[in-house]
């Protein structure tokens, strides 16, 4: 691998994950000239395998898939740039997501957007589960216990899910995002975002909540208590 | 682990007490619907270690509102990961990556 041999990093023994942190958030160390020649073959052998995760994960953060191209962009070139700090072999995709996150922050956040500020007290497990058996009882109908999701997967879309998702406070979104949809694992998305990892947990447990109440919204149904939306665009 | 209050003797249960017999650390109750809740995150995610992903199994062998729950939660959020997968980023986008690159290299 010429990219790593040929400049010995000083800080090799930091933490290799905040030596990426730290740099790409500052201007290159090396200016082009010098920097190490990337065989962009090797990049897109290890990069390109996470594109399409990059790409959902950037039309979520950016609500269109023209702002998500770019991101999408911004985020491949920066990471082109910084590719002599990556070892090959090593986590592709939660280096990327970093990457993304940060120039998503810097250059593409706009005024941050303030959910509406829900109540996450009364929030109970098994929203959907238990709206769908209280819903077939009523019905006098008999509780498909066999798959009772089919009645949700059937009926909301790709689009549905991501609108659902995209309404979300903000920090609830990306843990759900990323550990529901990407499959990241709680220690990635605390380094991605860069917090504790009970924090992950805390969020991705309300934003799950959340987002299942969502959900039975988009069915068309209400909440128990009667008010529609609280999970305003 | 060992509990150090202050003004008291560390109380590991594990410790040798005259007045009670060796006991093991809390184990989990598999009895316990709250238990195996409070693991469905984690248990969904993947997240728990091997023992801690079978105590949960076991109670969930035992408590079938607990089974059906959970089974929902899990056929729920992979029918969800599913879907959203089938979503990949456009190939003109790709096209246009791949050429970027080498631009820049030369």
């Amino acid at each position: 691998m010429p990219n790593n041999n040929q400049n010995p990093d000083p800080n090799s023994d930091k933490n290799k994950e905040e030596i990426v942190q730290s740099s790409v958030e500052k201007e290159p160390i090396l200016d082009d000239e010098t920097r190490p020649p990337v065989d962009p073959n090797l990049f897109e052998s290890e990069m390109n395998p996470h594109l399409d995760s990059l790409y959902r994960n950037a039309l979520r953060l950016t609500g269109n898939s023209s702002d998500a191209d770019d991101l999408v962009q911004d985020t491949y070139l920066r990471a082109y740039r910084f590719f002599h700090q990556y070892q090959p072999g090593t986590n592709g995709k939660a280096w990327l997501f970093r990457i993304m996150n940060t120039v998503f922050l810097n250059d593409y956040r706009k005024k941050s957007r303030q959910g509406d500020q829900l109540s996450y007290d009364e929030l109970e497990d098994f929203y959907l589960y238990n709206r769908l058996s209280e819903e077939s009882l009523s019905r006098e109908q008999t509780f498909n216990t066999a798959n009772p999701e089919d009645v949700i997967v059937e009926r909301v879309g790709i689009e549905e899910i991501q609108k659902a998702i995209g309404n979300l406070p903000h920090e609830f979104q990306e843990t759900v995002a990323l550990a529901t949809l990407e499959d990241l694992s709680y220690q990635e998305i605390s380094d991605i975002l860069r917090i504790p990892i009970g924090t992950v947990r805390s969020r991705l447990s309300r934003g799950r909540k959340l987002l299942q109440r969502a959900l039975w919204q988009f069915l068309g149904r209400s909440a128990p208590d009667g008010t529609v939306s609280e999970v305003a665009a | 682990m060992v509990q150090q209050f202050m003004g008291q003797q560390s109380e590991n249960k594990t410790q040798a007490n005259p007045h009670f017999p060796k006991q093991p650390l809390p184990a989990f109750d598999y009895y316990s619907c709250e238990e195996a809740v409070k693991r469905l995150n984690d248990y969904l995610d993947r997240e728990l270690t091997e023992k801690e992903r079978e105590d949960v199994i076991k109670h969930l062998q035992i408590c079938r509102p607990c089974l059906e729950k959970f089974s929902f939660e899990e056929n729920l959020i992979s029918s969800i990961k599913l879907k959203v997968s089938s979503l990949s980023a456009p190939v003109e986008l790709k096209l246009k990556l791949s050429a970027l690159i080498r631009k820049s290299d030369t």
